[in-house]
């Protein structure tokens, strides 16, 4: 298992050098002045200068990305330049928020993935897995936005039982914070939940038509057993996969279910951060995306090879 | 019909029914009976219902397929009518199965201790050391060596053969009173499955299980069982004791498909008889005997009344025994048919000059993965091939004999080595160069279904070397592409149809045609026939064999069935890991081999005929 | 020579012989996800016809209901006409799609023929997909916006560039799958020249999964649309598509639903009737 995690290092390490470099000049496109802009529109071209020269802006650009990625490894990220306050402090406070709603809409994903799955793929009665097929198919197709909206005018407005939107964090209030945390994670989940339950129901499926099953029901073991013990574990790996892939995705929805749930995560962060041409947050903030995104897959891959045993004696 | 037999079918039918409704009758009125410690062969060609009747023992029938009616009585308790908790307890602990492909019948996530475990797990081993302890024994029993230590290993670090024992291993551990085996063999070397072959016999001897054997190969029916079921279309045509089926057949399908089987005592030039015609479409089948079409004998009953099976009475050497034939004009005339006649010679002209010449073929296959370790294919292959020669590969799977294949037809390049056509070097062609070699050296390929582009129609498949070539305008081609399936026993109007629509057989021939196209001089066949049941086989084998006679072509013939090979074969290489380890004429190299391997692969062909009674188990080894 | 087998007679075709796309179509999958996207795609067609006002013009009726006179789906809160925003919501939203999509399936397409001619262009071409991959869409799109400025483009620029890993990675996995085929070795072996077995042989067998694909990248185009607009970063207003008008509704969801209520509506008729197109596809031609 070391050892495979140390050959997949590098290509991961390789990722994320390529992916700071397109972030900083993509920023470095980016029309406009971060120092003009921070300036106003009435200060004078002194007053821009030494914005410039006190933001570095002025250096050459190779000299910026290594005091940038100096920084990065050194700790030290240094001060936002619009937004006010270290840059440091803006994304903890974001990526708790956002982590907690990616953290509750992965369970929601696990969860209703697996019901999907497995009641899609081994019900009995037909009008279940049609149901199953109906609503997978539904909470696949249909975006965030639509549901989102959906959810606030059944649970909010009709109902009146949870609040539209807002954040209350779970840690300092925990009943609170879940009836606030409810909706936009339902509402984050649904399409990745949805993939997952079908892509759990075609490999129950696959599984259990392959020979090895027929073996096993030769041998007289339980259906029971079979789903669980000779079907699931082949049907896994692939799933575990995805689930990787899924996370990646909630936290890039993220983005979308924080605007519409107005909940003060890195989404909202890094539309302020655009707008405001604040070059040190959206660079820290891209790049930390990134890595949790090359992490999952390291980790998923790990899971993938701890699963298989093909792969684990490879 | 003992009132004591173990297992007793009773006018089984099977039905399986398709998306657009259509029933189809996989198995019609099958009957039959299974003593305490028998070994019964239930053998036929696809789609003769075979493996269909052996899954309906359990009632393991896939997808919508049911038991229409008919019943299954195992000691009295029929099987038929139990509800699914009676059958778990007859699955795996009175009725053991073994089935196909031991690659894909193991769960790859779990161990072979947890493959046994489940078993005894499933019939009351409550005590995990007993059951631990159990599954070393039947690891043990079934020739798997150090047992202890390889309990904890998955399924992909055993070898085939290996896999297969772990499967019979599984099929034993509820000690039951039948062993069905499905066609245990198929996907198995031949000196592998010759060890499994006396694996199952000495069980059979040691523990008193009854065995039903699925097979298609008379060979594997004459080596492992006393009692043999013939079937065909879905119904039993004919069962009785191995040696008088075998020997005096009796129904017209048994006969024909006995006369077609190649065998490694027949010299080489010798004519095999084909079956006319294909197997029957079950689901258009209707009263009437499912041969008559391709039957010799037919009368006009045999199309109207399903022919019902007689008892007749036998008295050969060994004894008084019984006999079930369906076929009344058989039967009227109470007495074996008039034997097929002898194999005929083929009158084959002398081989002329060498065409093709190969020194020192070498390719290697990079391994997978990091670590994988490099795959030599071909090390160090020389060989030549005269005007107008078969030329007979054989090896089993692994041994480079498709590799050596795709390197004569340059389909792949070779790592080093020279090939040369009429003297001039073609190992490393320019693409003008490689357009004139293609041109003279075709290929026929194994998998009828997958060489043919299902896309196009035959006539378009056919034509496509003649368009590549630039042969022709397009009514020449239209003209030469009739001409090309006429020339292999098809129909002009096949054309316009896709592959879809054809048997493997006539797929073969689809392929035949589309390499003889461009007038080549060198035909490589890899594995032509391997794919096709025997009947259909023997068809495609003469087909070859006269258009190798007719059109003057160099052949290579490329199979795992020495049989077939030395039928066709003016001369013979064995191949092994690689290397040809012996060349000869193909007799000669038959009669008397002087590799080793050679030696071991004659010994493990199974011969279709019946052995003496008492005979000493045959060993085999394959040299490491 | 040998007697002539004459092909089996009346063997009945195991599958339908129509083409199976519109097998496809005509099931019942397929017929319910036209009848779902035909009107609406039609309205979308017809809308200077069907709108009966100007999308922007604004009116002292604000917030009125349903079925106020003139007003057949009420006004918004700056008093324009919902039925009209609706249409020419639909309208700016397939334009876009009708841009993006086939935009991204072609470069994708492209990509991966460019990847089909040599292993190593194959790496890099599979490496950039990681890395278009690997930074979440929603962030790519706050990033081209960012540079580009809000507007029509971005938008289409960013379903486009959302698209070419999806048909890039399926057309390469279906061209290395169709290329070990016995058929197209047999077409080698034959003669054929590589053009013709890659366009012969090889692509028309690999394309079936890039019809499914383009059916499921029609409700993706949908989603990203909505998404920007819901972003603030979408076309710009005072113009309407489906994800501006239904983002635009979102303050006044307790007092006036019917605001919503069309975009909710139409939004969910098309994505769901497309998926239900992508199924029927993907089931017939697995088939």
């Amino acid at each position: 298992m070391g050892i495979r995690l140390l050959r997949r290092l590098p290509s991961a390490l390789l990722v994320l050098l390529v992916a700071s470099f397109v972030i900083f000049s993509i920023l470095r496109l980016v029309p406009g002045d971060p120092a003009t802009s921070l300036a106003g529109p009435d200060a004078g071209p002194e007053t821009v200068a030494a914005i410039r020269d006190r933001l570095g802006l002025d250096e050459p650009l190779p000299l910026q990305y290594v005091h940038w990625i100096g920084g990065l490894l050194t700790g030290d990220l240094g001060p936002s330049y619009a937004i006010g306050g270290q840059t440091a402090d803006l994304i903890g406070d974001g990526l708790g928020a956002t982590v907690e709603l990616t953290l509750g809409a992965l369970l929601f994903v696990v969860v209703l993935g697996t019901a999907f799955g497995v009641l899609g793929a081994t019900a009995r009665r037909g009008w279940v897995r049609a149901t199953v097929r109906v609503l997978t198919t539904g909470a696949l197709a249909v975006p965030p936005f639509v549901t989102g909206v959906l959810l606030v005018l059944l649970f909010a407005v009709v109902l009146k039982v949870l609040p539209s939107g807002g954040r209350v964090s779970v840690l300092t209030a925990p009943d609170l914070g879940v009836q606030y945390l409810l909706l936009p994670a339902l509402c984050l989940a649904l399409p990745s939940a949805a993939i997952l339950g079908r892509y759990l129901k075609d490999g129950i499926e696959r599984a259990l038509a392959e020979d090895y099953v027929r073996t096993a029901t030769a041998a007289g073991v339980h259906p029971r057993r079979l789903l669980w013990r000779h079907a699931l574990p082949n049907a896994l790996p692939p799933v575990v996969t995805l689930l990787g892939m899924q996370t990646g995705h909630l936290l890039g929805g993220a983005v979308l279910v924080e605007a519409i749930f107005a909940w003060p995560g890195l989404g909202q962060l890094a539309e302020q951060g655009l707008t405001r041409r604040d070059y040190p947050v959206v660079q820290d903030l891209l790049l930390l995306l990134v890595t949790v995104f090359v992490l999952v897959q390291l980790i998923t891959d790990l899971v993938h090879a701890w699963l298989d045993p093909r792969i684990r004696w490879e | 019909m003992t009132a004591s037999a173990l297992l007793e079918v009773r006018g089984l039918d099977v039905e399986f029914t398709a998306p657009d409704g259509t029933l189809t009758r996989a198995v019609r009125d099958v009957s039959f009976t299974l003593d305490r410690g028998e070994t019964l062969a239930v053998v036929g060609e696809s789609g003769s219902g075979k493996s269909t009747t052996a899954l309906a023992l359990l009632r393991m029938l896939p997808g919508t397929g049911r038991v229409a009616r008919g019943s299954v009585l195992l000691d009295g308790q029929d099987l038929a009518a139990a509800d699914e908790a009676e059958l778990r307890r007859v699955r795996g602990a009175r009725i053991g199965m073994v089935f196909q492909d031991p690659m894909t019948a193991l769960n790859p996530v779990l161990t072979a201790g947890a493959h046994l475990d489940e078993v005894l797990r499933a019939h009351g081993g409550r005590d995990k050391a007993a059951r631990l302890a159990r599954a070393v024994e039947l690891l043990d029993l079934v020739g798997i060596p150090d047992p202890e230590r390889r309990l904890d290993d998955h399924p992909h670090r055993f070898s085939g053969g290996q896999r297969q024992r772990i499967l019979i291993a599984m099929a034993l551990a509820g000690e039951p009173d039948v062993l069905v085996a499905d066609e245990p063999t198929t996907a198995l070397d031949a000196t592998v499955q010759d060890q499994i072959l006396t694996l199952l016999g000495d069980l059979n001897r040691r523990t008193g299980t009854a065995l039903v054997l699925i097979t298609h190969n008379m060979g594997v029916v004459a080596r492992a069982c006393e009692r043999v079921l013939v079937m065909y279309g879905g119904t039993v045509v004919e069962d009785g004791p191995t040696a008088e089926v075998l020997t005096r057949p009796r129904h017209p399908y048994t006969a024909g498909l006995l006369a077609a089987v190649p065998r490694l005592s027949a010299p080489s030039g010798t004519r095999l008889a084909g079956i006319p015609g294909a197997p029957p479409d079950l689901s258009v089948l209707t009263d009437g005997c499912a041969f008559a079409d391709r039957c010799a004998f037919t009368e006009d009953r045999c199309r109207t009344v399903t022919p019902p099976l007689v008892t007749l009475t036998t008295r050969a050497a060994s004894g008084e025994g019984t006999v079930r034939v369906a076929c009344p004009p058989a039967t009227s005339r109470s007495a074996p048919l008039p034997a097929a006649p002898p194999p005929a010679r083929i009158d084959r002209p002398r081989p002329g000059a060498v065409v093709l010449e190969a020194v020192g073929l070498r390719k290697t296959y990079r391994g997978r993965g990091l670590r994988g370790r490099p795959l030599t294919a071909l090390d160090d292959v020389s060989l030549t091939l005269a005007a107008g020669e078969t030329l007979g590969i054989v090896g089993e799977s692994g041994s480079g004999k498709s590799t050596l294949a795709r390197v004569l037809a340059h389909a792949h390049p070779s790592d080093s080595g020279t090939l040369r056509l009429d003297g001039v070097d073609i190992s490393r062609p320019s693409r003008r160069e490689l357009h004139t070699v293609r041109r003279r050296i075709q290929m026929v390929f194994q998998d009828p279904y997958a060489s043919l582009n299902p896309r196009m129609t035959a006539g378009q498949i056919i034509a496509e070397p003649l368009h590549a070539f630039g042969i022709g305008d397009r009514s020449r081609r239209a003209q030469r592409v009739e001409e090309l399936l006429l020339l292999v026993g098809l129909d002009p109007s096949a054309a316009d149809r896709r592959p879809r629509s054809f048997s493997g057989g006539q797929r073969q021939r689809i392929g035949i045609a589309r390499a003889l196209a461009p007038e080549p001089s060198v035909l490589i066949c890899d594995e032509p026939v391997s794919a096709l049941d025997v009947s259909v086989q023997a068809q495609i084998v003469g087909l070859l064999t006269d258009l190798q006679r007719d059109l003057g072509l160099s052949l290579v013939f490329i199979a795992h069935d020495l049989a077939v090979v030395r039928q066709v074969s003016h001369r013979i290489a064995v191949m092994h890991r690689g290397r040809i380890v012996e060349t000869g004429s193909a007799d000669e190299v038959c009669e008397n081999p002087a590799d080793p391997y050679t030696r071991a692969l004659l010994a493990a062909a199974p011969d279709p005929v019946p052995p003496a009674r008492h005979r000493e188990p045959r060993s085999t080894q394959v040299p490491a | 020579m040998t007697a002539i087998t004459l092909p089996a007679p009346g063997k009945p075709a195991r599958r339908s012989p129509r083409h199976p796309y519109r097998a496809a179509l005509a099931s019942a999958r397929g017929r319910v996800g036209l009848a779902l996207v035909l009107p609406v795609v039609l309205a979308g067609v017809l809308a200077p016809l069907l709108a009966g006002h100007s999308p922007t013009d604004q009116s002292d009726l604000s917030l009125a209901a349903p079925g106020t006179p003139g007003h057949l789906l009420g006004t918004d809160d700056l008093g324009r006409d919902l039925l009209a925003r609706l249409v020419y919501g639909i309208r700016a939203d397939l334009g876009i799609i009708a841009l993006a999509v086939p935009l991204g399936a072609l470069l994708g397409c492209l990509f991966a023929l460019l990847a089909a001619t040599h292993p190593a262009v194959d790496t890099a071409v599979q490496r950039a997909f990681d890395l278009v991959l690997a930074f979440p869409g929603l962030i790519l799109a706050l990033a081209v916006t960012a540079i580009l400025g809000p507007g029509r483009l971005p938008v289409v620029l960013v379903i486009a560039l959302a698209e070419i890993p999806a048909f890039g990675r399926l057309l390469r996995t279906g061209i290395l799958v169709e290329r070990e085929r016995e058929y197209a070795t047999a077409a080698r072996v034959g003669g054929a020249s590589p053009a013709r077995v890659l366009t012969r042989h090889i692509l028309p067998n690999a394309v079936d999964p890039l019809v499914v694909q383009i059916a499921v990248s029609l409700t993706v185009a949908v989603f990203i649309e909505g998404a920007m607009s819901f972003l603030g970063v979408g076309v710009r207003p005072p113009q309407p598509t489906l994800g501006a008008v239904l983002s635009q509704s979102m303050p006044y969801l307790a007092d006036a639903p019917h605001f919503a209520a069309g975009p909710l509506i139409t939004v969910t008729a098309l994505v769901l009737g497309l998926s239900l197109i992508a199924e029927a596809l993907n089931r017939e031609i697995r088939r």
